[in-house]
């Protein structure tokens, strides 16, 4: 016999990401989902946002790693709330580890979480976790392929940011072909140019940032 | 990695509407799967099989159909497939698009005896 089922395989974790979208509107926090390939700057760009917005905005953070706390030994000297997900080698976080994350938060004392997601541009893109946005994190030195490679990333994402931008004249990295490629995959997705290490170009991703939770 | 994961969520709504349904033993599964989700096709089989093993689907078929991208133009309206990655539309050369089709996951049907 044939059982007609039609349905989303990825159901149980949407239900719960639409649960975890409800509970982040009630306590008017904002949730960003970063997601990259490993060692293109997400904790980076955590810590430069944190020293530049930690005064202004309550920030919290939840940081996927996939088995050891590195990342987040990194952000403790900022003294916010980190919670960590060890995925013990799972590709991705899903909505039902960050319900259960957001619990040992208190989300009335926070306006902004950032999600760290496990560094991989396939997985995190397929699952949803109930964030506000998605932030595509990539650098000049993994080649200007990523969006050619990724489209759904960039497809989904709400802003991109192109970090080691200082060393874009060391690679091969070719510009042209990267926002031609982004240009025809998402015309409307905007891209800033940044450098973590040397302080480039984040006042247009700190802008954007105060646009989101305003 | 991604198969992997895909396949042990499909096995999450394979179980509970075999349950539900009273079935025993599958023999078949159907899927559909848009074509954003860039799965392996060999990937996701040798996941299947894996996953499978100890399952009362441990015998069945996966059969999986691929759903080409399809967007609607939010200026002219034009409902067009998209080919080679390039969302922008033919007729009036906007990129603002609704997604219609290309991003399912869908378990469709399951074959099997009660």
């Amino acid at each position: 016999m044939k059982i007609e089922v039609m349905k989303s395989v990825l159901e149980a974790n949407e239900d719960k990401a639409k649960e975890v979208r409800t509970l982040l509107k009630q306590k008017k926090v904002v949730m960003l989902n970063l997601i990259s390939s490993p060692g293109s700057g997400k904790t980076s760009l955590l810590e430069r946002t944190l020293e530049q917005l930690g005064n202004n905005i309550k920030i919290g953070i939840i940081e996927g790693d996939v088995a050891t706390d590195k990342d987040a030994k990194r952000l403790q000297k900022y003294n916010v709330p980190i919670v960590m997900i060890n995925t013990e080698g799972g590709c991705h976080l899903d909505s039902a580890s960050i319900e259960k994350a957001l619990g040992k938060f208190d989300l009335v004392n926070l306006d902004l979480i950032f999600v760290e997601n496990v560094g991989n541009l396939v997985c995190p893109t397929a699952f949803d976790l109930g964030e506000n946005a998605k932030v595509a994190v990539v650098s000049t030195t993994e080649g200007d392929d990523k969006p050619a490679k990724y489209p759904m990333l960039f497809r989904e994402a709400a802003v991109a940011l192109l970090n080691k931008i200082d060393l874009v004249e060391h690679t091969d990295f070719n510009k042209d072909v990267f926002y031609e490629e982004l240009t025809k995959l998402n015309s409307k997705l905007p891209v800033y140019e940044i450098s973590c290490t040397k302080n480039i170009g984040l006042a247009s991703w700190l802008k954007w940032l105060e646009g989101q939770i305003n | 990695m991604h198969e992997l994961s895909i396949i042990e969520n499909i096995f999450k709504v394979i179980e509970k509407a075999a349950s539900e349904n009273d079935i025993k033993k599958i023999s078949q599964v159907n899927l559909k799967i848009g074509k954003l989700q860039q799965v392996v096709p060999d990937l996701l089989q040798s996941a299947f099989e894996v996953v499978s093993k100890d399952t009362l689907a441990n015998e069945a078929k996966l059969v999986f159909e691929e759903v080409p991208v399809k967007v609607k133009c939010r200026s002219c309206q034009k409902e067009f497939g998209v080919e080679n990655n390039i969302f922008v539309c033919p007729n009036c050369a906007s990129g603002e698009l609704d997604l219609l089709q290309g991003k399912e996951l869908f378990l469709v049907s399951l074959e099997g005896d009660k």
